[in-house]
């Protein structure tokens, strides 16, 4: 059986027939101009009365020449998150969101301990010395999560039939898009294809890093 | 005795004039304090090869218009050393020196030293506080490690001034909100300078006009050696213990687009003559206006606007020049390494008292063409072609000569950056 719907959070159109295998997610997240979103957050959580987080896991955030790589993570509510530093220069890595609120001096040769996360909501990073550098954590309560692709693909594996709600985050999006969750029942045995697309352009996207390694 | 007195435990030995070593003594001492983290240092070797048609150089006292002399030499090739010590996590202390081989500074030649405060930001705000010797927040184009710019060799005339005679000997305060840790596309900010030091600033461009080239003037250095008659030499002195300020706005979005504007006054009291240096003290005010553009497909554009007037007034009677000078700069990235500029600078100086002609007045136009080339980090090959005309009526005044020249200059450099980092 294959099951298709279209979501669209501006106009709806003319369903299209994706491939998805048994007990796969799969979403597909398109601009306000059809162009495939890449980078963004997908979360998708059971609607009943058992649903549970995905256990915490360990991740970690890399600083390679003055960015944060990955820009976007996504970690279940009690996650860590190790900042280990790739530059041979000196981060002050912050963030003043709500959701989580710290400083970090990541100087050379000195490790520091991983942050943890255990209130849901997005945390902004920003580097004290390097005002260019700017990451995402999205600290979720959902079961299943991911981040779209190139294509604006994300395939989420191995769901249990049932109902769910999705929702999708990019740091870009303008703020009516990111309130609004898709439902969508995944059949037994049976893929879902989940296509989405945002009623407003993105907004646009940061410039690169400085090339210079000193800061001024 | 005055603040900016009170502030300068080592005064000159002239009588009135007080120079900057207390500042250099501070940073010098921060330096030696324990370490929370290791020293950066920065050492660049830039050896220059020049070729050009040009009047004798300002750097010989002469009327020229940019760092060249009328031959081929390696005159320019430079060593400059940058220091930067975190002192525990918020405070940090820098240094930037540069040893010039066609400098008549000698060893004298430390252009910035400061100490930085920066706390982590907090609620979206963010405040850094700097003491000592740096650049105000005007120069759009120099923005690399010891105040050059990435995009050529040489700096804009507005820019160039800048590193000849306009550094904040003092405070700056900056307070920033930082929108784009908060879902915003864009970051502000503002700035408040107080500065001493600076009775001069203003003294060295009346005389002579706009430049187009790279040296910045040391803290404790002369704008250039005596040759023809030259106001002060020295910008960084401080006689009339009256601070300047400036005050200043910025608006970044996206990481894409900068725009400042800023307002200088140094408020010196045109009437005191120095003997030191032979000179009145001149009140300068300016205002600048800048934006940089940065495209996702790799191009810059940068333009900055600086309008303004200088003074002195011997017996309170006003002489005053009014001065302004633009430019507008186009470069692109290349592939990863290579990057390529031009850029268009006008610029303008004239006396606005009436009838008092004839004096110096300076009006002209350079174009600036540059090519940059990093095959690894620590390496950079640059080509650099300047074409300068100024109608400068010093020449004419003082040299018998025509007041209109065009000057040229090719210039190579081959840089290698030592780092610790």
């Amino acid at each position: 059986m294959r099951c298709v719907a279209i979501a669209l959070l501006c106009v709806v159109g003319a369903p299209v027939a994706i491939a998805a295998g048994g007990g796969t997610l799969e979403v597909r997240l398109l601009g306000a101009d059809g162009a495939p979103v890449t980078g963004a957050a997908v979360t998708a959580s059971a609607i009943g009365p058992q649903t549970l987080p995905a256990a915490p896991v360990e991740a970690r955030i890399d600083q390679i020449n003055m960015e944060f790589v990955p820009k976007l993570s996504i970690v279940p509510v009690g996650s860590s998150i190790a900042f280990p530093n790739g530059d041979t220069i000196s981060h002050q890595v912050y963030s003043f969101s709500p959701a989580r609120r710290f400083q970090l001096p990541l100087y050379r040769g000195q490790p520091h301990a991983p942050v943890r996360f255990d209130t849901p909501g997005v945390v902004a990073l920003g580097c004290n010395i390097h005002d260019s550098m700017v990451g995402y954590v999205l600290v979720t309560t959902a079961a299943h999560y991911g981040v779209t692709d190139q294509a604006g693909m994300l395939r989420l594996r191995s769901l249990p039939p049932g109902e769910y709600e999705v929702r999708i985050w990019h740091p870009r999006m303008r703020e009516r898009g990111e309130q609004q969750p898709q439902r969508v029942r995944l059949p037994a045995a049976a893929g879902f294809t989940l296509e989405i697309r945002l009623s407003d352009a993105l907004k646009p996207s940061p410039g690169a890093s400085r090339a210079s390694r000193w800061d001024y | 005795m005055g603040l900016l007195s009170a502030l300068q435990p080592l005064a000159g030995r002239a009588a009135g004039v007080r120079r900057c070593h207390p500042l250099l003594f501070a940073v010098a001492l921060a330096l030696q304090s324990a370490p929370a983290a290791a020293v950066d240092v920065e050492l660049v070797a830039d050896l220059r090869v020049q070729a050009a048609d040009a009047a004798p150089s300002f750097l010989q006292g002469g009327l020229g218009k940019l760092r060249a002399d009328d031959d081929l030499s390696i005159a320019t090739s430079r060593l400059r050393l940058g220091l930067a010590q975190p002192l525990g996590e918020t405070w940090r202390a820098v240094l930037d020196a540069t040893f010039s081989a066609d400098d008549p500074d000698g060893f004298s030649d430390v252009t910035e030293a400061f100490l930085e405060y920066r706390p982590y930001p907090s609620e979206g705000w963010r405040t850094r506080v700097k003491v000592g010797a740096f650049y105000a927040p005007i120069s759009l184009e120099n923005r690399s490690s010891g105040w050059e710019t990435p995009y050529s060799l040489s700096s804009s005339a507005v820019n160039a001034w800048i590193g000849e005679e306009v550094r904040t000997l003092g405070a700056e305060v900056q307070l920033d909100w930082l929108g784009t840790r908060m879902g915003r596309a864009f970051d502000a900010g503002l700035v408040a300078g107080v500065h001493g030091w600076n009775d001069f600033a203003g003294a060295y461009l009346a005389a002579r006009g706009f430049r187009v080239q790279d040296r910045q003037t040391a803290i404790f250095g002369v704008v250039a050696e005596p040759g023809l008659k030259a106001y002060s030499r020295e910008p960084f002195l401080e006689s009339d213990d009256r601070p300047g300020y400036y005050l200043g706005v910025r608006w970044h979005y996206a990481n894409r687009l900068e725009l400042r504007a800023l307002h200088y006054d140094n408020r010196g009291d045109g009437t005191v003559y120095v003997s030191r240096v032979d000179d009145f003290i001149w009140h300068t005010r300016f205002d600048a206006i800048g934006l940089r553009l940065e495209t996702s497909n790799g191009w810059t554009v940068i333009a900055q606007r600086l309008s303004g007037d200088t003074a002195i007034a011997p017996g309170g009677f006003l002489i005053l020049w009014d001065y302004d000078a633009s430019f507008a700069l186009l470069s692109r990235e290349v592939g990863p390494r290579h990057r390529i500029s031009a850029r268009y600078d006008d610029f303008s100086l004239g006396r606005r008292n009436p009838g008092y002609a004839p004096s110096n007045s300076d009006k002209g136009d350079a174009w600036t063409l540059a090519w940059l080339y990093e095959p690894r980090p620590d390496w950079r090959l640059a080509a650099e072609w300047q074409r300068i005309h100024g109608e400068v009526s010093k020449r004419q005044l003082l040299l018998g000569e025509a007041p209109g020249l065009t000057e040229t200059r090719l210039e190579l450099s081959l840089r290698r950056t030592f780092r610790n980092h």
